[in-house]
């Protein structure tokens, strides 16, 4: 079933639209990006409160991709000295302060496994999916937590193939066209189920667009 | 199939691209301005995600950070700030010691720090501290952030400046370019009222006195005036300096 569909536009809304819309409005104040300001001038204090509010999402995330407590520990360790490292070289224009931190979870994450000697290994540890039917005992936890109940609220929004698509790409660690090999559709294909879904997921959020 | 590279925006947003692929769209972001209020809000998304899986690293992981990031060097920005390089304090003679006139004789003690009585109690206090650190930095934020607060700004005697945001009973100070002190110097922060000058807390001292830093002051009082002096490291009962700046909170 999985990649024989055709999966032709749903609502394209696609972005030369987008410029018949009205002035956006001005974006959220970015907390963790203030913090991340004071950090760049030494400030430990901010440094530790930044932590509080990162740490969880950069340990949940190496421990999703890397599945090893220990390792996703390291990572975590790493990622947050880096933050405190190169807090100066953030971009403030180009994203916010969390996502700046999730992207070197991830990526960091995702060079561990990719540098393990077993292949093997490394499918079995980003094969399964974390919104498949079945779960492992941290993730059930997880998922029973406020913000995941949101997000897994509002992924049942978005098409079987857009979720697919989404969680090979995001949990999975792969990149959009690894996905579009391992699941045989082309590569077009994969980018519109990952824009659109995550559309989606966005609208149904309420993230302002 | 055409390749529309619009569509890009959600694997990007995702962090789904290999190195060529990502270069080459940042490339495309640079010209074009919907795709990147696009990738905005799809970030956005994508921090939903990772926040749903976000799982609490053990306790015993704070503290190996913070010890870590005590002895890490932080880099330099990549563009130089406005201001090229801090004034240091030079080896000239100290400002002359004047008492401040009409000071009460009780006056607040800056808090001395805790003598070692023993790993245990140290590392109680050591999380104690961490603890209270990270309220504060919360409340510096959330002051320097409410619109409602007041605002004040004032040049600081040797180079920089300082702006102090009143909520309350509570002001954030903030600096800015700061000159560095002598490594047996310190910034002292005090409150000052009618018939009374209270410290309100330390400040960096030596080389990290320099550039930007914060704090939090509490118990502050309608009239006071925020003031910073110099003092030696371990701070002084009473200003035994002339303040570098005096603002009105």
């Amino acid at each position: 079933m999985a990649g024989r569909h055709r999966l032709f536009a749903v609502g394209r809304d696609t972005p030369a639209r987008a410029a018949a819309q009205p002035a956006p409005e001005p974006e959220p104040p970015d907390d963790d990006g203030v913090l991340l300001e004071l950090v760049a001038s030494g400030d430990a204090g901010a440094f530790d409160e930044l932590y509080t509010r990162c740490a969880p999402m950069v340990h949940g995330m190496a421990l999703r991709v890397l599945r090893d407590p220990s390792q996703a520990e390291e990572v975590t360790q790493e990622v947050m000295v880096e933050v405190w490292r190169t807090a100066s070289r953030f971009d403030a224009g180009r994203g916010n302060a969390r996502s700046w931190l999730l992207t070197m979870a991830r990526r960091r994450a995702i060079d561990r496994v990719r540098s393990s000697q077993a292949a093997a290994d490394r499918d079995v540890r980003v094969g399964a999916s974390a919104m498949g039917r079945e779960f492992d005992e941290v993730s059930e936890a997880v998922w029973h937590r406020l913000e995941s109940q949101q997000v897994r609220h509002c992924l049942g929004s978005l098409t079987a193939l857009q979720r697919q698509a989404i969680d090979l790409a995001f949990y999975g660690g792969r990149s959009h066209r690894e996905v579009s090999d391992e699941l045989a559709v082309p590569l077009g294909t994969v980018k519109t189920r990952l824009r659109d879904g995550l559309i989606r997921l966005r609208d149904c959020l309420g993230v302002p667009s | 199939m055409t390749d529309d590279v619009h569509l890009l925006t959600g694997a990007y947003a995702l962090d789904a691209l290999d190195d060529d692929d990502r270069q080459w769209f940042e490339e495309h972001l640079a010209g074009c301005e919907p795709c990147r209020r696009e990738v905005y809000s799809l970030r956005a998304a994508a921090v939903a995600l990772g926040e749903a899986v976000a799982v609490p690293p053990p306790p015993s992981l704070r503290h190996r950070v913070l010890a870590e990031i005590s002895a890490t060097p932080q880099q330099a920005p990549a563009a130089p700030r406005a201001v090229p390089g801090l004034p240091r304090r030079t080896a000239a003679p100290r400002p002359r010691r004047t008492r401040w006139p009409a000071v009460a004789a009780a006056a607040a003690l800056v808090l001395a720090g805790g003598g070692a009585a023993g790993a245990g109690i140290e590392l109680v206090r050591g999380r104690q501290a961490d603890q209270r650190a990270a309220r504060q930095a919360e409340r510096l934020v959330a002051i320097a952030g409410d619109p409602a607060a007041r605002r004040v700004s004032g040049a600081v005697t040797g180079g920089g400046s300082a702006t102090v945001f009143v909520s309350g009973s509570e002001a954030a100070l903030i600096t800015t370019d700061l000159p560095a002190l002598p490594a047996d110097e310190v910034y002292q922060l005090w409150l000052v009222r009618p018939g009374a000058v209270v410290s309100a807390g330390l400040g960096p001292g030596g080389d990290s006195a320099a550039g930007r830093w914060s704090r939090l002051l509490t118990g502050v009082r309608p009239g006071d005036k925020v003031a910073i002096s110099v003092e030696p490291t371990g701070g002084s009962a009473q200003p035994t300096t002339t303040p570098v700046t005096v603002l009105q909170a």
